[in-house]
């Protein structure tokens, strides 16, 4: 098989998996009792009104004729209009994505940024005193929960320090009086091509807290899994050849143990990307940020059907792709598994 | 002949979980200029241990003692620093499992020239046109396509010969080869200990040749060192040593070998390996001796020269056995 076949195998397994959950979340969401129409009606409305609202949202078909309807717009890409917002679901999802995507993408960097560097130290000092102390670092990351953990840093950072911003995204004056140009969504980044300053320092100070209360679970999950692998690869016959061949320390355990090390633990980099789409729904409440956690809650809240079966479409999306990724990669860095 | 490597007294003891387990117990051996030296005994008697010792590759929970004197300096009181020096450069070493042997994640191209770069300061061109004359000096074939492969692309034959390539980088003045042939065919036994012979001519350096293989040392060596349970026992010229063994052990150990022509049957040592972490008093051979004396019980007999090419530790031939 070659590498564009399997890739093609993978996409259309990815078709499939995420066919079955559109059908899953569509029915359960329409099984469970609510009044869209209501909702969609707005305040206040007469029962006239609510006839009318049910005409227009298909709600007197039978439910396959409303799927059918359904699969027909996401076709198109159509995700419907949300019921609460009104707005369709894909522009309001477009823009929330990009802001969560935002706070995990830089979670996630340093997590893996600290998780590989304190596992490696660890692994290579081990049973020292830094080993130690980072393996208690490490078992408090994965059970620390995240909304104690990101109260605690609100309390310390915003209450007794006040170095930095409670939540949000950025500063609403600040945004008014320094217009950001959105080009791909993501703040820091457009800021920064943009050359706007103000925006750029702003929404990197906002983001910090988030950002660590999120990485705390990956962290501790990178570290334990990159400190158990060096340990068990720096024991391996090629470390002893490189060692008998007079090869540095710095050489072996950066070059030689590390990218053996790192292969396994990227399956758990993903899982942890994956798990990371997920703390973000609570993450994202304590620090109102305005990203898809929220959105999906307030979605959940009001039975926004369309919205949640849009958010779940690209939650799962995101999980099939990141494991499609890790798979790549690993390939990349391992030629026995290569196809 | 001029001396190379000399061990003295080398003792060696592992910090475990279940207590002190004494691996190497007052190790003497000698291996002069331009010589194939053979270290044979069963698994576990510390043939492994030894060599790793000579290059100080030992664990962290390794308690060693002793001396080991290479060119005049004494290995075990080197930094670091200076063993670095001495790895790959002076002393290389082959392994037993040419299959773990190399980092399966990096071309042969990649782990050969990082080691050419790191002594001869030569750059990465240059280091890769050095590693190609090293892969025909070990008469592989393609060259080119070997630099190229990851480990699990080659048999197992030719990454022994890779690994032998690499011992070669620096003209070392001892090559190490712990049980090199144990994990290959018969026939590519034969082909690596002929390449290694051939090669020994060449470039002038001298062997340990560690292995339980007797077969493989009347072949190869020059002189023999019998180990058994942390001793050198006897230390003789090959032909010597299997025309008159002298030892118990050595004695054993030769009548264990099958020979088809005869079908009488085998006498297999009676009794197991003593555990290191409890061994025997006195002689370490002495539970399983059929010869055994009571001064064995309670002192070890030193290594003694019974003539000039023949050396034996065994109260037999001490002459104070009413001790």
């Amino acid at each position: 098989m070659k590498l564009w076949e399997y890739v093609v195998y993978r996409l259309i397994l990815a078709f499939v998996v995420i066919f079955f959950v559109v059908v899953i979340v569509f029915f359960v969401s329409h099984v469970i009792p609510s009044n869209p129409a209501a909702l969609w009606a707005g305040a206040h409305p007469t029962p006239e009104e609510i006839e009318k609202a049910r005409e227009e949202l298909h709600l007197n078909d039978p439910l396959i004729v409303q799927f059918y309807y359904y699969l027909g717009g996401l076709l198109h890409g159509n995700l419907g209009v949300s019921i609460r917002t009104h707005n369709p679901v894909a522009e309001d999802i477009g823009s929330a994505f990009t802001a969560t995507l935002e706070l995990i993408l830089v979670a996630e960097f340093f997590a893996l940024l600290i998780g590989v560097a304190l596992g490696v130290y660890s692994a290579v000092k081990k049973d020292s005193w830094i080993d130690n102390a980072s393996r208690l670092f490490a078992i408090s990351g994965v059970s620390l929960p995240a909304f104690w953990f990101g109260m605690v840093l609100q309390l310390l950072f915003f209450k007794q320090l006040g170095w930095l911003p409670l939540s949000g995204r950025v500063d609403t004056v600040v945004m008014l009086e320094h217009p950001l140009h959105v080009i791909t969504g993501f703040y820091i980044f457009d800021s920064l091509i943009t050359g706007n300053w103000t925006i750029f320092q702003n929404s990197i100070l906002h983001i910090i807290l988030p950002a660590a209360t999120l990485a705390m679970y990956p962290v501790g999950l990178i570290t334990r899994q990159v400190r158990s692998m060096m340990i068990e690869v720096l024991q391996e016959n090629y470390i002893r050849t490189a060692r008998s061949y007079g090869v540095p320390d710095r050489m072996i355990y950066m070059k030689y143990a590390l990218k053996n090390a790192i292969s396994p633990a990227l399956i758990v980099v993903g899982l942890s990307l994956a798990y990371t789409l997920v703390g973000a729904f609570l993450v994202e409440i304590i620090f109102n940020w305005p990203g898809l956690g929220r959105y999906a809650t307030y979605a959940i809240l009001s039975m926004d059907y369309p919205a949640i079966i849009g958010v779940v479409i690209v939650v799962a999306t995101a999980y099939v792709f990141i494991n499609l990724i890790v798979d790549l990669l690993q390939m990349y860095i391992d030629p026995r598994i290569r196809v | 002949m001029k001396e190379l490597l000399s061990i003295q007294d080398l003792h060696l003891n592992f910090r475990t979980f279940w207590g002190m387990a004494y691996v190497l117990d007052g190790v003497n051996l000698t291996i002069y200029e331009d010589e194939v030296f053979g270290l044979v005994g069963e698994t576990g008697c510390g043939k492994s241990v030894t060599s790793m010792s000579i290059l100080k590759l030992l664990p962290s929970n390794a308690e060693v003692s002793g001396k080991i004197i290479f060119e005049g300096k004494n290995l075990l009181e080197l930094s670091e620093k200076e063993m670095k020096k001495i790895r790959g450069r002076k002393i290389s070493m082959v392994f037993q499992d040419p299959m773990s042997s190399l980092n399966p994640l990096f071309k042969i191209k990649a782990q050969m020239s990082d080691v050419i770069k790191l002594h001869h300061n030569i750059s990465k061109e240059e280091a890769l046109k050095k590693a190609k004359e090293l892969l025909k000096a070990v008469n592989l074939p393609d060259p080119d396509r070997i630099l190229e492969s990851y480990p699990h692309q080659l048999s197992g034959g030719m990454r022994q010969r890779v690994m032998i390539a690499l011992a070669l980088s620096f003209n070392p003045s001892l090559l190490i080869a712990d049980e090199p042939t144990t994990a290959l065919d018969v026939t590519i036994q034969k082909q690596i200990l002929d390449l290694i012979l051939e090669l020994k001519e060449q470039y002038h350096f001298s062997v340990l040749l560690i292995t339980h293989d007797l077969g493989v040392v009347a072949e190869t060596c020059d002189r023999v060192g019998v180990m058994y349970a942390g001793n050198m026992v006897e230390i003789a010229d090959v032909e010597e040593l299997f025309e008159n063994p002298m030892h118990p052990y050595t004695q054993g150990l030769l009548s264990a070998i099958p020979d088809p022509r005869y079908k009488k049957p085998l006498k297999p040592l009676r009794g197991n390996v003593p555990s290191l972490l409890d061994p025997p008093k006195g002689c370490r051979f002495h539970p399983r001796c059929d010869f055994m004396m009571p001064v064995c019980k309670n002192k070890k007999p030193p290594l003694v020269e019974y003539s000039k090419t023949h050396y034996v530790a065994c109260h037999l031939y001490g002459g104070n056995k009413n001790e």
